[in-house]
């Protein structure tokens, strides 16, 4: 029993959150729970289906300003996790740095027996590319994730989706393509690493190093381990018209409306998008994946106004309707009767 | 309405000290904990949602509480439970909390002398 209400806040409410996928989740499980639950007790004790969902809602307050409460705890934990670790982390990190990462590629790379070893002489056997990441692109899950590395041997794609288990945020090993571009010898070519407390991005550029065809980047929020072949996902260019969003707004308030809107929209663009606002159309760089979800979040705006639109417009009616029966009763010179109170 | 002001002040700051109580009955989830609450006020205290829920998580964080997701009762919840920081915490705030009270008592037993007291 999940109320449309609810999953309407719970769904706002995940949308403004700062934190990864998991965490997300985790809050709006926490929070669906308790709902449902107050809602039921609501009920037994005689309210009516809307008025326990409201009451329900109510005690938690706007959105807005809960989503940031939960960011900033969450925020100040990971600051204290990472004080933590550099006070606790003297010995460790001395130690961390005398193992350095050995990491052994095979000499023979499966499938192109020969031609390293041709190359051998004019340089370096595996052409490595520069490990050195952009982080300052990278979310904070992924960014701040460590990890101890134990790989001996180990089959490159069990490497990979280990490496993919130790972060916090959701992760998507492309698997169909690395087999058609690898193959299984590819796949299964030995690793070997190891390194205690090792961020996780590090780990990461190095197991792409041990193979150039592989890439990996961040989508919309989630680790994507893939082909270096495979595009990344084509960003488009969408228009949004949200006229009708402001529709009660008096013209004034509506620039700052905008900026409203556009804020809620902004954690659904992932790492690469942006939004420019043309008087009262968004326009929308992102993702397809992006997209939707922007789609789905103005659909809820949509929603959630619907509500005041029909009490608007059901107050200037009945303004609309006085008026009239004010100007009647002058005409005709009778006092105002309660008879002619239309009831609803 | 300055009655209704300090009935919140006072709520704020002695809203930890409620849940780390609550907490040390027994683990329990957040509605559990708003009920409790509320029936040992006798329905006078409610602690909001939207309060309880950030307050929790920061507990969690201060390392006072730990928690674990349980279908208890056919619903997943987040259960909380006390740790034995959150159990120091308790008795310090506990004490401090004793203290002041007992201030208050003593300049009002002075402040108005005959008045029924609620000290035994």
């Amino acid at each position: 029993m999940s109320e449309r209400e609810f999953e309407i806040y719970l769904g706002l409410l995940t949308r403004l959150l700062k934190l990864s996928p998991r965490q997300r989740q985790a809050i709006e499980q926490e929070l669906r729970a308790h709902l449902e639950e107050r809602l039921e007790d609501l009920m037994e004790k005689g309210y009516a289906r809307d008025d326990a969902i409201a009451a329900a809602l109510e005690e938690f307050g706007d959105a807005a300003g809960l989503a940031d409460e939960f960011t900033r705890v969450a925020r100040t934990t990971r600051r204290r996790r990472r004080i933590m670790q550099t006070s606790i982390g003297t010995l460790a990190a001395a130690a961390a740095l005398a193992l350095a990462f050995t990491f052994m590629l095979p000499e023979h790379r499966p499938g192109v027996p020969d031609q390293p070893r041709a190359q051998a002489d004019a340089g370096p056997v595996v052409e490595t590319r520069d490990v050195a990441v952009d982080e300052s692109s990278l979310p904070d899950w992924l960014r701040e994730a460590s990890m101890t590395v134990t790989f001996d041997n180990t089959p490159l794609h069990e490497a990979l989706r280990s490496v993919a288990e130790s972060v916090e945020g959701d992760f998507f090993i492309n698997q169909p393509v690395l087999l058609a571009t690898l193959g299984d010898r590819g796949l299964a070519q030995p690793v070997t690493m190891r390194a205690a407390e090792a961020d996780v991005v590090t780990v990461l550029s190095l197991l792409m190093e041990a193979d150039e065809r592989l890439t990996y980047h961040v989508v919309d929020d989630v680790l994507v381990i893939t082909a270096a072949s495979e595009p990344e996902p084509t960003i488009t260019l969408k228009p949004y018209d949200v006229s009708d969003l402001l529709e009660l707004e008096p013209a004034a308030a509506r620039p700052a409306t905008m900026q409203e809107i556009t804020s809620v929209l902004a954690p659904s663009l992932g790492d690469r998008g942006n939004i420019g606002i043309y008087r009262y159309v968004l326009v929308v760089r992102a993702t397809p994946a992006a997209h939707e979800q922007i789609k789905q979040t103005l659909d809820m705006l949509r929603l959630l106004r619907r509500d005041h639109l029909r009490e608007a417009r059901a107050l200037r009616r009945e303004r609309v309707e006085a008026a009239e029966r004010e100007a009647q009763n002058e005409r005709t010179g009778r006092p105002p009767q309660d008879h002619m109170t239309e009831e609803q | 309405m300055p009655d209704d002001r300090l009935q919140k002040d006072l709520l704020r700051g002695s809203l930890d000290l409620m849940v780390l109580s609550v907490l040390a009955e027994g683990s329990t989830y957040g509605y559990g904990i708003q009920k409790r609450i509320a029936a040992v006020s006798g329905g006078a205290v409610r602690v909001q949602a939207g309060t309880l829920y950030p307050l929790l998580h920061r507990l969690e964080a201060d390392g006072a509480v730990r928690c674990r997701w349980d279908r208890a009762g056919g619903r997943a919840r987040k259960w909380y439970e006390l740790t034995a920081a959150g159990r120091r915490r308790l008795r310090d705030q506990a004490s401090q909390w004793e203290q002041h009270a007992a201030t208050i008592r003593q300049l009002l037993e002075a402040a108005l002398p005959g008045r029924p007291s609620t000290s035994s």
